[in-house]
């Protein structure tokens, strides 16, 4: 356990430098989420009057900062420092330590991506939640969030959202091994995981075919099911079964990128270096 | 006489440069197909979260679907086909990093043709082909409505060369800034990308300061949207006449002479670490 743990605190570490990218990485996130904001503002401007939206504009912004605030949590791709592994060789490296080379790139994954998040949040939650409301931009700025319910709610789910986005990053990693099904996982994953998550509609704007799928797909347990508590559309009664899904869901990609990795690990063939 | 003979050398090398990087792209087939579908998925989903948010709302600010497709389709193209050039400008951080720049500058060919040179990245053919179609589709839609004589279809022609060239002259931006930052510059991307999320929709459903933004300042909407306005009948922004509209493209000039005013202190200011 504990040289997981230094693979985690090494890992952050690292991240936690490159502060300059940080700072580049939340002024366009700020830029990027008023321009959607504005965006969807128009949206409700131009809808027919009487319009029943499932959400209201302020639930719409409120959704829109959220997922600007937990951007770094989203794992729209493998990692790419386990990509340079298998293309310089280095793995073999790691196959020779006397671990779990599955929980080592886990602890690594769940370090990237809990460290990029830790470095981008707070500014832009200030940012949304503080001073919009301050320069009369309140329309679109981030609500606080339903009650201590909801806050607790939302804190929990994004508990478990940071696990399960690592797992999944590390699934996508699983296919690093060959260029080929690299860059189409990446892809996929990229088409798939911006869209059955909410980053790209709130998903609650969605109805039909859209909304039975989103919901079968482990996706929206990264941020659309956190986000509902924030804004009051879950509340604590609904988060027993949702903590209980979100964990299912961790439990089965862990299982399954474990197996897909022991099975490419078989076949692998390290090609010097 | 010599300027001519000079800008024909210029082109015959940029057409040679282009030309190589275009075939040895082309040695890895099978990977560069993936990787052009791939991007192909990756906007396709961006397009299809256009369509749902239709399904909920009926209209733009008024458009219709097949309006905001042409405008969507036309911002996506300029910004792919931006896009494969501008790659020698989006090296520039490793350029200068490993001293790579100083062989560049001992050349007999303009900077920029070296640059622009480097390489047309055809896997932007994804984003290209999105942009293509969704843009046919839309105007496929309208033309029983629209006229499209032979001034339309120059101002059409007009928008898609001026904004090609706003797209590749903020990554000249993005570049000229790197002779600072040396780092590569994340926050650029607010306006490349940004700036394409931003035009891809029609600036009148903005807030005052983003429309001055993307018309007076960094000229995408003023090169793509306000032209195209003009062309499908709307109200590009509100008080503006339609000259005002007709003339967008050129709002590229000023822009163009800023950012190479821009590189060319960069360049002139260069002093190199070595390496």
């Amino acid at each position: 356990m504990k040289s997981y743990l230094a693979a985690f605190r090494g890992r952050s570490r690292s991240v936690l430098r490159y502060r300059a990218a940080a700072l580049a990485g939340i002024f366009t996130q700020f830029f990027f989420g008023l321009i959607l904001c504005m965006i969807m503002e128009a949206w409700y401007r131009s809808a027919a009057p009487g319009l029943q939206a499932p959400l209201s504009l302020r639930q719409a912004a409120s959704y829109i900062w959220l997922g600007q605030i937990i951007f770094a949590l989203i794992p729209w791709r493998g990692d790419p420092e386990l990509q340079d592994l298998v293309r310089s060789g280095d793995v073999a490296r790691d196959l020779i330590r006397p671990l779990d080379v599955f929980g080592l790139w886990l602890a690594r994954s769940l370090a990237w991506r809990l460290a990029s998040l830790l470095l981008r949040f707070l500014p832009i939650l200030v940012f949304s939640l503080f001073i919009l409301p301050a320069i009369g931009l309140g329309d679109i700025a981030l609500q606080p969030p339903a009650g201590l319910g909801g806050l607790l709610g939302f804190l929990l789910l994004l508990a478990g959202a940071a696990p399960l986005s690592a797992a999944i990053t590390v699934f996508i990693s699983c296919f690093q091994f060959r260029q080929i099904s690299a860059v189409g996982a990446n892809a996929i994953a990229a088409a798939l995981v911006s869209f059955f998550s909410g980053q790209l509609v709130p998903l609650p704007l969605l109805g039909g075919p859209v909304e039975l799928l989103y919901r079968l797909l482990p996706f929206r347990y990264l941020a659309d099911v956190p986000y509902r508590f924030w804004l009051g559309s879950l509340t604590l009664a609904d988060l027993p079964a949702s903590l209980a899904i979100q964990a299912a869901w961790l439990l089965a990609v862990l299982t399954a990128s474990r197996l897909i990795i022991q099975r490419q690990l078989r076949q692998l063939a390290i090609a010097g270096g | 006489m010599k300027l001519a003979a000079s800008l024909r050398h210029s082109l015959f090398m940029y057409r040679r440069l282009a030309g190589l990087s275009i075939q040895s792209q082309l040695r890895y087939r099978s990977s560069l197909l993936l990787s052009i579908v791939s991007q192909f998925l990756i906007i396709g989903v961006e397009f299809l979260a256009l369509y749902l948010m239709f399904q909920r709302f009926r209209s733009f600010m008024g458009w219709s679907l097949p309006e905001m497709a042409v405008l969507y389709g036309l911002v996506n193209t300029c910004f792919a086909l931006a896009d494969a050039l501008a790659y020698g400008f989006d090296q520039m951080g490793p350029l200068l990093k490993n001293g790579n720049f100083d062989r560049l500058l001992l050349r007999p060919l303009p900077l920029l043709v070296q640059l622009l040179g480097m390489e047309v990245t055809i896997r932007r053919a994804g984003r290209l082909l999105l942009g293509i179609s969704t843009f046919g589709w839309g105007l496929s839609g309208l033309l029983p409505t629209i006229q499209l004589g032979a001034p339309a279809l120059a101002l059409l022609l007009a928008a898609t060369v001026a904004g090609t060239l706003v797209f590749l002259l903020i990554f000249l931006v993005q570049a000229a800034c790197t002779f600072v930052t040396i780092e590569g510059l994340e926050f650029m991307n607010a306006f490349s990308y940004g700036g394409q999320q931003a035009a891809s929709h029609p600036l009148l459903g903005y807030r005052r300061a983003i429309q001055v933004l993307f018309t007076g300042f960094i000229p995408i909407g003023a090169c793509i949207y306000l032209p195209l306005c003009l062309i499908l009948g709307r109200v590009g922004l509100p008080g503006l006449p339609a000259w005002a509209h007709a003339a967008g493209p050129l709002a590229v000039l000023p822009f163009g002479a800023f950012a190479l005013a821009l590189w060319h202190l960069g360049v002139c200011r260069y002093s190199s670490a070595g390496g």
